[in-house]
């Protein structure tokens, strides 16, 4: 069984359910719909996204549904991402944005994670760079935040 | 880059350590109140920035930041005494985990607090003024147990082994321990309405990990005191009485038990097992003790039936003694797949009893300190003929293992298999027809030099994915000459390969026909001539192998061990040798150009990492035939004296 899913560009694309069933938001929608082959709109999904995560869907169609783990840990770790999937996340990083529509849970944590991974052992300017941010700190916070960077620097 | 909802940024968070987390505060306007909460939800004084704040930071300046915070601090780790003291000065009340590891006397100077903050009403003085504890060192347990009681959401409390004895056994009467001569202290009365107090409002506390004494009160009135506790680890020597605990009313969702080091009887494991109904998992040295163990009383209806016990799945710490009396007993644990068992003598259990009548569904089994006897094989494990067992795991660790050929040839279906040391005769059995056909992961440290033996082993285990271990020596002539290898799904492999310079007399195989009849030829010739024609002969043999080795496409991590390197004979003087090297550009040491057909390694798809382990450092690898592989590998030495290793990793 297939269904059809339209990207805000409006193209279709035809996908197998068990695959488009990754996305918890298009389970809930067919759930809602019922037995019916109207293709479903995702207004917020351009169709290069589109097919990116389909790609994903498809690559994870046969792993078992997440259940979320309970850890005691309150810090989660970032460096089990898979082989496949982190060369997929290299790619664009609009797809966290549509998983995070689309609710799929395993593709935003490995989008998170890639984030993460970008972050950790950077500077706050070398963060704003790889991240194409805007310093929008006033001088007056700037020479604030430096006060306040002083009590954890590594001294 | 686009730019990332708050809600995203916070899910990124989780991910991050405290320093990165820092330094996130100070990105921009969007991430700032992202970050910061983010940064002092977790406060673990192990943890990067805080260790140098400790060192040069003052006290009071980290009491005024936990006070600024003070309701985003939800798990907080205790390992200075400054942040009991900024906790208590912030009275924080959103914690849900607390860990607890600091000694109390070293670091005195560094508790600014008036003492006289503390609160008397809830923890009476007089509590703790029966142990030996001074003045300060009270305050501080006081302090401690006044930051557990503002926190009832606590989900997780621990306090570590190095702390000083809190309470959970204070008095100093004592009680003459059951079989040892041992004496244990008591709670007086005063001390268990105290521990009631503390420790009841924790309602919703799941886990506790208590590193001191506590004795028949906390565990026997559990149930009581802490109903929705799931995980209880108790890492000190356990005493409890077990008519006490069997009286007491069972707890109702306890479901992992730890005592480390704790040596208990069976009297002691009934009494645990009925008062704890719902215990999946039990970590504790269980011994059998004639005097004190009466099987009629632990199965006491006495029909010759199992006394089922279904909730349990693992079981740590069986010694062979309590084996028997649960044999005796007609214990039954239909559901654990999992058991570890631990023995400082002889083995003297049998195995068949363990799984047809112990544990049935039996999976794992691992052994620590297990000798395994030839002679007393076919009584403890049945003829070779007999039962066969059908754990997937097995994990014999301790002890040389180098006789557990008996056993492992009874287990078919093994699939991870764990051995310590063990000698030709175990990989034997391994490697012929009555071995586990479905053997994927394995790891053993040989002892004795069987190449051939190894070989033919990897010709056999055609599904094995790891095989990892010290000392499996592999002469490049068995690689060449032996059994094509069949476990192509391989995918972690350690081998120490040598070249067997001396042995040129391959059979069968026409390339090294021809090498043995250069060889030949070379006696005759000048040094340098044979000096060239040994370096020839290297080089075909190194194809031969990297040709070999590069059919395990499924390669992800090799390790080629300490001799995986090409030396000339000794036969020549060393001073005319290096001359004749010089002269005809040979080097010594590893060989990772192409002319050696390492390429057909180095580009497997998946290889990650290539090691040369305990490699020595004198034949390091050499300077021009490193270039090639550098190129797409980054290489790092590490020098462990006396292991010098040298790893390889794709870029």
């Amino acid at each position: 069984m297939t269904v059809i899913l339209v990207s805000s560009d409006n193209q279709d694309f035809k996908v197998d359910k068990e695959v488009a069933e990754r996305s918890i938001l298009i389970k809930n929608m067919l759930e809602d719909v019922g037995e019916s082959d109207s293709p479903i709109p995702l207004p917020n999904v351009t169709a290069a996204v589109l097919t990116k995560v389909i790609e994903y869907c498809e690559h994870h169609r046969n792993d078992p549904v997440q259940v979320p783990e309970e850890t005691d840990d309150p810090r989660k770790r970032s460096n089990d991402i898979e082989e496949w999937d982190m060369k997929f996340m290299q790619v664009d990083h609009e797809i966290i944005l549509a998983a995070n529509y689309l609710d799929i849970k395993p593709l935003l944590d490995v989008g998170c994670k890639t984030v993460a991974n970008i972050i950790k052992g950077k500077t706050p300017e070398e963060i704003r760079k790889a991240f194409n941010i805007v310093n929008d700190f006033t001088p007056e916070e700037e020479a604030q935040i430096k006060k306040e960077n002083e009590w954890a620097e590594d001294r | 880059m686009v730019h990332l909802l708050p809600e995203l940024l916070s899910h990124v968070s989780l991910y991050l350590d405290a320093k990165s987390l820092f330094v996130c505060i100070f990105v921009c306007r969007n991430w700032r109140p992202v970050f910061l909460p983010s940064f002092w939800r977790v406060v673990d004084g192990r943890e990067l920035p805080w260790p140098s704040i400790l060192r040069t930071g003052s006290t009071t300046e980290l009491a005024l930041l936990f006070c600024m915070h003070r309701l985003r601090i939800q798990h907080l780790v205790i390992n200075d005494i400054s942040f009991l003291n900024a906790a208590t000065i912030a009275n924080l009340t959103n914690l849900q985990s607390l860990s607890f590891a600091c000694s109390f006397s070293a670091s005195k100077h560094r508790w600014v607090t008036p003492l006289l903050s503390l609160k008397d009403e809830s923890i009476p003085r007089d509590v703790f003024t029966s142990s030996q504890h001074d003045d300060f060192t009270t305050s501080m347990i006081k302090a401690l147990w006044q930051l557990v009681l503002t926190n009832p959401g606590l989900g997780q409390l621990v306090i570590a082994a190095d702390s000083e004895d809190i309470g959970f056994s204070t008095a100093m009467e004592v009680a003459p321990f059951l079989f040892l001569d041992y004496e244990v202290p008591v709670l007086l009365p005063r001390s268990k309405i105290f521990l009631s107090t503390c420790l009841s409002p924790l309602s919703t506390l799941r886990y506790l990990n208590i590193g001191m004494h506590a004795d028949n009160f906390l565990l026997c009135n559990l149930a009581n005191l802490l109903p929705s506790l799931e995980s209880f680890v108790h890492s000190s020597f356990v005493h409890f009485d077990p008519e006490v605990l069997l009286s007491s009313s069972p707890h109702p969702s306890l479901r992992s038990l730890t005592f480390d080091p704790g040596v208990i009887n069976l009297d002691h494991l009934r009494s645990i097992l009925k008062a704890f109904p719902a215990l999946e998992n039990i970590s504790a040295h269980a011994c059998y003790h004639d005097t004190a163990f009466n099987s009629k009383q632990w199965n006491n209806n006495n029909n010759n039936s199992n006394l089922e016990y279904t909730s349990l799945r693992t079981f740590f710490g069986l010694s062979s003694t309590a084996l028997a009396g649960l044999w005796k007993a007609r214990a039954c644990f239909p559901n654990v797949k999992s058991a570890t068992l631990l023995e400082h003598t002889c083995l003297s259990f049998n195995l068949v009893w363990l799984t047809k009548r112990i544990f049935p569904a039996l999976d794992r089994l691992e052994a620590r300190n297990i000798l395994w006897l030839e002679d007393s094989a076919s009584l403890k494990l049945g003829p070779m003929d007999g039962p066969r067992f059908s754990m997937t795991t097995l994990i014999l660790s301790g002890r040389d293992n180098t006789r557990a050929d008996f056993l492992i040839s009874r287990m078919l279906f093994l699939v991870r298999l764990e051995l310590g040391t063990i000698g030709s005769k175990v990989l034997d059995v391994l490697s012929r027809g009555c071995r586990p056909t479905s053997l994927a992961y394995i790891r053993f440290d040989l002892k004795d030099q069987c190449s051939a033996v190894l070989c033919r082993f990897f010709a056999h285990c055609s599904h094995l994915k790891e095989c990892l271990g010290d000392g499996h020596l592999v002469l490049t002539e068995d690689i060449v000459g032996g059994p094509e290898w069949t476990c192509l799904e391989l995918e972690k492999l350690d081998i120490e390969v040598e070249f067997s310079q001396d042995k040129m007399s391959f059979s069968g195989f026409g390339l090294l026909d021809q090498i043995r009849h250069a060889s030949r030829r070379i006696r005759q010739s000048s040094q340098e001539t044979r000096v060239l024609k040994q370096k020839q002969a290297w080089l075909s043999i190194q194809k031969q192998v990297h040709a070999r080795l590069a059919r395990l496409r499924n390669l992800k991590e090799i390790n080629f061990g300490p001799r995986y390197v090409v030396d000339v004979p000794a036969t020549t003087p060393e001073g005319y040798l290096s001359s004749i090297m010089k002269r005809q550009h040979i080097e010594r040491g590893l060989d990772f150009t192409q002319e050696s057909g390492f390429d057909l390694v180095e580009s497997l798809p998946n290889l990650k990492k290539i090691e040369l382990r305990r490699f020595c450092k004198s034949r390091a690898v050499g300077s021009s035939k490193l270039a090639w592989m550098s190129e797409r590998w980054g290489l790092e030495a590490t020098w462990q004296n006396p292991i010098y290793t040298v790893v390889a990793r794709r870029n």
